[in-house]
């Protein structure tokens, strides 16, 4: 392996670990490091010639730091490419090299992405990938256990639960969780109550104030009269049953049943 | 250590990055990757288009070829397609796997379809542009400016259509001006073009021309077609290929007619001109006028050959091309003046100038020449060689009478008919004079029958039909029964089907001297039609109209049908308007249906333009009309096996709630598919096993409609069940069908002709079996063996086109489920096997040809056999009834003699003694005849063993021969020392044959058509003599 590699990875990994990471530096030497292991043939190696231990490992902490830097600054769409990117080396290339210690944090992080944004699919999908013995360590019994309140509407549990997150980059996805969280409710909400009061409503939404409310309010375009929060926006456009043309065909297969008979 | 990716999802990450060299990398990792992870792949498939459509990323070729395969993966070939082309380099023609073979085949079949699109458009814009030039040339005096812009644009167009492809530029001009227009050709892809072309030259260079010509002519590319003609070593055989496939496969009328062109030009630059194939290509391109030019041309020429060529051509004009055409051409060839006597001076005997000699040469000539473009030479000869080689076994038939109750009126007609088929075309009614009393018992329409079967058996007796008609014929006063006269009329028609211009006359002046006698009218109206077949005649369909317009079920039925025979394919809109509008008013069910039948024959062949007309007719209310509609798909796409209305009959033939229109859609199957043969028993297979009588039914007559005379071993496989069917019409029809699929067929070659045989004998016979189902089985046993065993059933003439007499003989055919006297019609359809060869003159020399089977394979079946049968039975039965009374006197005797001798004895002992003795001797006898009969089969087989080993592997046939249908392949011509044929590949049909040694003298073929003077002396058995009975 070239020197350069091993350079441009320790700065890489240096500028990751700083406390606010400079965002274009970090990318732009990202960038570097990935053409240069395109280059090298390192980077999801093909199948046909052997591959050597020592390449995989080093391809996967350059990953796994990606991962890391992204979690930092808080770019999601790179979060989600970079644990695609990652997981091979996790899965398929991972077989054969000593397990990482960092993988249950991402494959963790990767979980609570996929919960914050309600793709409960893909998040069962994920779990089933990750060994069973590991579904007790913190980094992912968390995740199942916001799984299990969200199922069951707990959303209040959720909250206290969230105040002690296993580590402290998931900081980032928790907030994530709240806010969708609070557009479930809000969405609940709008089409259960005609109107509210700010309190309760505060209470609901999980805010901080009522001043909260009442920006929400605006945007939503809620009236607010006496202290009682209105929805007017009830959804109009139901479906409508489509009168014609169901009762078209049916006197259509009449029509045809009274001949074959 | 080696690792199996189990997911792609990181490389598809890599797409996301912002750097352009590792969107590169990625796509290079997914092109290796994607035949196992186009699943995966497909989900970011927009990334990939993404990329290709970004204009700055370098390897935009790269993603094309990836989104191609994907796509391929999921089966969207069209998109597939379309990035492979987008691909360019990447995307290599040579390759020979899957996918790239996929992809081929797939941009052919795009190419195909859109030159099939384009050219469409073209011709159509072009027709419209030469209207509009049209318009213009006479308003073009006022401005000349106009006339030059005009005249550009022509030439432009002239240009662009010889080689509209070979030039792009000119091309994309025409293209713009067609802009101008506003109406747009889609263009192809001139990648794709890229494509085709490089498969072309690949072809090329593997020497697999037929191929690249299949694809050439498919693809519209005219100058490709050309350029292989050109290129391959052997032009002849090249020139003949491609007209027999796009004679055969070129469904556009114009673009045949312009690939002909083409094959025209290409066959008059070559060094020996083949006229027969010349003229060919100009009666398919409806060149009356070139074709006359040229006939003219080869009479008029010295050598032998060029005449008999012209006989040849216009044999094979007559076989093909409608009464219209041949009609047109008549007229169009020059009407020599007759040369004067030679004045008589002072008692020398005047000799003609040589000039004279010539032009009188010329104008013998020129009178055979339209003889046989009027058909009289060919219906004359046919009529010849069935009369000539007539193998009817006519013991069968009377095995078959013997065994059927002659008080059973529909059974006796059921006789005569099948006598009529047996014997059509062979002028021998000796069946019938034997049975002249047995005849006169037969009444009604019967009789009616019965007469009409006299023109069966003179069909095409074009000079004595009167003469044999004239007892029967109305004579105007009084006369005898009116069903015999209907019938003569009937007859009459038969006789002259297709040539009816001497008799038409006649019948009309019939159809008006009846006083409205509507058997009379009724004959006379079939007949009138069959004379006057598609001839169109205003006046006398007034005529028919007339008879229509009287309300009488019987006459307007056989109305109807006439008015449908007279329009036949001239999709007459006020005939058919007038025809519908009576079938709304009239009340009569018979009228209907022959209204409408009727209707479907005027949109004979009409295809596309008969679509409205059929969805009106089966929307009607009236199931007959919608019977009617079933009939019209079946006239109007005969032959074609469009695919749109075989879909309708299929849903039809399932869904309508009238079994009548259900069996119609179905044999209507049989007239859409008769080309294919093969493919219809795959077709009715499920409907043969319908629940519904009527589609049984209707399943076999298409069957034997479509595999008549080929022993189609599928389709007989179908049938025999339905023989054996629970409901005796279904039988009745599966029993006629098989008669029609093995016709001509002998037990060497099927042995399931002598079981159907049997079986036909043994329905006959059966006193329990419905009378529907011996109906059937006697038309089979008619149908096997008809015409004297020299026919077969078909619709398409030997050059593959169709036949249109026969396809409406069938249809009427087919209707002979409401009305029995409309079988005869089957007759249209019949055609003789027959290798006719003729010399200059137009006379049979003798001539033989060699077949290289067996003679036994393709043998007429032996009559001989059943004989014995029939004579054998008899003898025994009058040997033992006989024998038995012998012995009783004999008994009688020695019982007076004991009596005598010995009185004391009892008389009961003595009985029993006798009784004894008498089995005694019966069965002493009947061992006896077991062991004659045992030593005759050994014989028998003996003989047959013997004659195997002996049998030779050649037979040689004597002009003129029946060569069935399957012994074609099996004759060459090397054989005769004199007489060689003048078309190469005629192995069939009518022959001319180029006299080697044209000093010697010729002998001719004796030909005898006497038809009363020619009775065979059939053995009879003879009758037992009387005997008194007795009881024991």
């Amino acid at each position: 392996m070239e020197e350069q590699l091993f350079k441009l990875s320790k700065e890489f990994k240096f500028q990751v670990e700083q406390k606010q990471p400079d965002s274009v530096a970090c990318k732009k030497l990202l960038t570097k490091l990935k053409i240069a292991m395109a280059e090298e043939g390192i980077l999801f190696p093909g199948t046909d010639f052997p591959l050597d231990p020592k390449n995989i490992v080093f391809t996967r902490d350059v990953l796994e730091l990606a991962v890391i830097m992204s979690v930092k600054l808080e770019d999601m769409d790179l979060f989600e490419r970079q644990v695609s990117q990652v997981k091979p080396y996790y899965f398929d290339y991972g077989t054969e090299i000593k397990k990482s210690e960092n993988e249950l944090l991402i494959l963790g992080m990767n979980l609570l992405y996929l919960l914050s944004l309600n793709r409960i699919g893909e998040f069962h999908t994920e779990l089933e990938l990750i060994e069973f013995e590991s579904r007790s360590n913190p980094f992912i019994k968390f995740n199942l256990q916001v799984e299990e309140l969200l199922l069951d509407g707990n959303y209040l549990g959720i909250q206290t639960i969230c105040e002690k997150p296993p580590s402290d980059l998931y900081s980032v996805f928790v907030s994530r969780l709240k806010l969708s969280i609070q557009e479930l409710i809000l969405d609940c909400t709008n089409k259960s109550y005609k109107s509210l009061d700010l309190k309760t409503a505060k209470d609901l939404f999980m805010m901080e104030s009522i001043e909260e409310v009442k920006e929400m309010a605006k945007t939503n375009n809620w009236r607010i009269v006496d202290n009682k929060l209105f929805f007017e926006n009830l959804d109009e456009d139901e479906e409508k049953i489509p009168t014609n043309k169901v009762i078209r065909e049916i006197i259509g297969y009449a029509k045809e049943l009274e001949k074959i008979i | 250590m080696s690792v199996v990716l189990s997911t792609a999802s990181g490389i598809i990450a890599l797409l996301d990055e912002p750097d352009n060299d590792l969107k590169t990398y990625a796509l290079r990792k997914l092109d290796s990757l994607v035949d196992q992870f186009w699943a995966e792949i497909s989900d970011s498939i927009g990334k990939i288009e993404a990329l290709y459509e970004d204009e700055e990323f370098p390897s935009r070729t790269l993603a094309a070829i990836v989104a191609s395969k994907v796509y391929y993966h999921l089966g969207f070939l069209d998109d597939s397609l379309l990035f492979a082309l987008g691909a360019g380099q990447l995307f290599d023609v040579s390759q020979r796997d899957e996918f790239t073979r996929t992809l081929i085949s797939k941009s052919f079949n795009d190419y195909i379809e859109k030159r099939n699109v384009i050219t469409e458009e073209e011709h159509l814009l072009k027709l419209k542009k030469q209207e509009e030039e049209k318009n213009k040339k006479q308003s073009i005096f006022n401005d000349e400016e106009e006339e030059e812009e005009d005249s550009e644009l022509e030439n432009m167009l002239i240009d662009s259509d010889e080689d509209s492809e070979q030039d792009e530029g000119l091309y994309e001009t025409k293209n713009e001006k067609i802009m101008l227009e506003k109406t747009e050709i889609e263009e192809i892809d001139p990648r794709l073009e890229k494509i085709i072309n490089s498969v072309f030259r690949r072809c090329f260079l593997e020497k697999e021309f037929k191929e690249a010509l299949g694809i050439a002519i498919e693809a519209r590319r005219i100058d490709i077609i050309k350029e292989i003609i050109e290129m391959v070593e052997n032009p002849d055989e090249m020139l003949t290929y491609c007209l027999t496939i796009s004679r055969k496969y070129i469904q556009s009328r114009w673009y045949r007619q312009e690939v002909l062109t083409m094959l025209l030009e290409v066959y008059e630059t070559r060094p020996e001109l083949d006229y027969i194939n010349i003229c060919d290509i100009l009666l398919f391109l409806n060149d009356v006028e070139r074709l006359s030019e040229i006939l003219n041309d080869l009479i008029l020429e010295k050598t032998k050959e060029s005449h008999l060529i012209a006989c040849q051509i216009g044999f094979d004009l007559y076989e093909n091309a409608s009464q219209h055409f041949l009609h047109e051409l008549t007229l169009l060839l020059p009407d020599p003046i007759p040369v004067n006597k030679p004045v008589e001076k002072d008692g020398i005997v005047a000799e003609y100038s040589p000039m004279e000699q010539k032009r009188l040469e010329y104008i013998k000539k020129m009178d055979q020449l339209k003889s046989i473009l009027s058909g009289r030479t060919t219906i004359n000869l046919h009529l010849q060689f069935l009369n000539r080689n007539n193998k009817t076994d006519l013991q069968n038939l009377i095995r078959l009478k013997e065994k059927t109750d002659s008080r059973h009126s529909l059974l006796t007609s059921m006789i005569v008919m099948a006598h009529g088929l047996l014997n059509c075309g062979t002028t021998s009614d000796v069946f019938l004079r034997d049975n002249l009393g047995w005849l006169a018992n037969i009444s009604n329409w019967s009789k009616f029958c019965s007469t009409a079967s006299l023109g069966l058996i003179h069909k095409g007796h074009l000079d004595k039909g009167f003469d044999v008609l004239e007892p029967y014929l109305p004579q105007g006063s009084g006369g005898s029964s009116p069903y015999s006269e209907g019938g003569s009329l009937y007859a009459l028609g038969l006789i002259n089907t297709n040539h009816g211009e001497e008799v038409t006359p006649f019948l009309l002046e019939a159809l008006k001297n009846c006083q409205r006698n509507n058997i009379i009218q009724h004959g006379a109206c079939l007949g009138i039609g069959l004379s006057s077949m598609a001839v169109g005649d205003m006046q006398i369909y007034e005529e028919l109209r007339g008879v229509l317009y009287n309300d009488d079920a019987v006459a307007g039925e056989a109305a109807g049908i006439a008015m449908g025979l007279l329009m036949l394919g001239t999709g007459n809109g006020k005939a058919i308007q007038e025809m519908w509008n009576y079938a709304h008013q009239t009340e009569h069910e018979k009228i209907i249906r022959g209204v409408s039948v009727g209707i479907s024959l005027i949109m004979y062949g009409k295809e596309q333009e008969a679509e409205g007309l059929i969805e009106q007719l089966s929307s009607d209310k009236d199931s007959i009309l919608r019977y009617g509609a079933m009939f019209t798909i079946a006239m109007a796409y005969a032959g074609t096996s469009n695919e749109k209305a075989l879909k309708k009959l299929l849903h039809v033939a399932v869904s309508d709630v009238n079994d009548d229109v259900r069996r119609a859609a179905v044999i209507a199957i049989g007239f859409l598919l008769f080309k294919e043969p093969k493919q219809v028993p795959k077709t009715l297979s499920l409907l043969a096993k319908s629940y519904n009588n009527s589609v049984r039914f209707g399943a076999a007559m298409a069957l034997g409609i479509t595999c008549a005379g080929t022993a189609n071993k599928d389709a007989l496989e179908l049938l025999e069940p339905l023989t054996k069917d629970l409901n005796n019409i279904v039988r009745q029809g599966a029993l006629i069908a098989t008669g029609m699929v093995l016709m001509q067929f002998n037990e060497k070659q099927e042995p399931k002709v002598s079981k159907i045989k049997d079986q036909f004998y043994e329905i006959v016979s059966d006193k329990y079996e419905h009378k529907m189902t011996k109906m059937g089985a006697i038309l089979g046993a008619g149908l096997i063996d008809a015409g004297g065993r020299n026919v077969t059933i078909s619709m398409q003439t030997t050059t593959g086109e169709n036949d249109m007499a026969a396809i409406v003989g069938l249809a009427i055919f087919s209707q002979y489920w409401f009305w029995h006297p409309l079988t005869y019609f089957i007759s249209l359809a019949f055609q003789p096997t027959a290798l006719i060869g003729l010399n200059k003159d137009l006379n049979m020399p003798k001539f033989v040809v060699k077949s290289n089977a067996k003679p036994s394979v393709f043998a007429y079946p032996s009559p001989l056999v059943e004989v014995k049968k029939v004579e054998k039975k008899v003898e025994t039965a009058v040997l033992s009834v006989t024998k038995k009374e012998q012995r009783r006197q004999e008994e009688k005797a020695e019982k007076k003699k004991l009596e005598k001798d010995n009185s004391e004895m009892d008389s009961e002992e003595v009985d029993e003694k006798k009784k004894e003795e008498n089995k005694k001797i019966i069965e002493e006898e009947e061992s006896t005849e077991n062991e004659k009969e045992k030593e005759k089969e050994k014989e028998k087989e003996e003989e047959k063993e013997k004659e195997e080993e002996k049998e030779p592997k050649e037979e040689i046939l004597e002009n003129p021969t029946r060569i069935t249908l399957d012994q074609r392949k099996y004759i060459t011509f090397d054989v005769d020392p004199r007489y060689k044929p003048v078309k190469e590949s005629a192995k069939f049909g009518i022959v001319m044959l180029l006299d080697t040694k044209p000093d010697e003298t010729e002998e001719l073929v004796e030909i005898s058509l006497d038809t009363t003077e020619k009775k065979e002396e059939e053995k009879e058995p003879e009758p037992p003599e009387p005997f008194e009975y007795f009881s024991d």
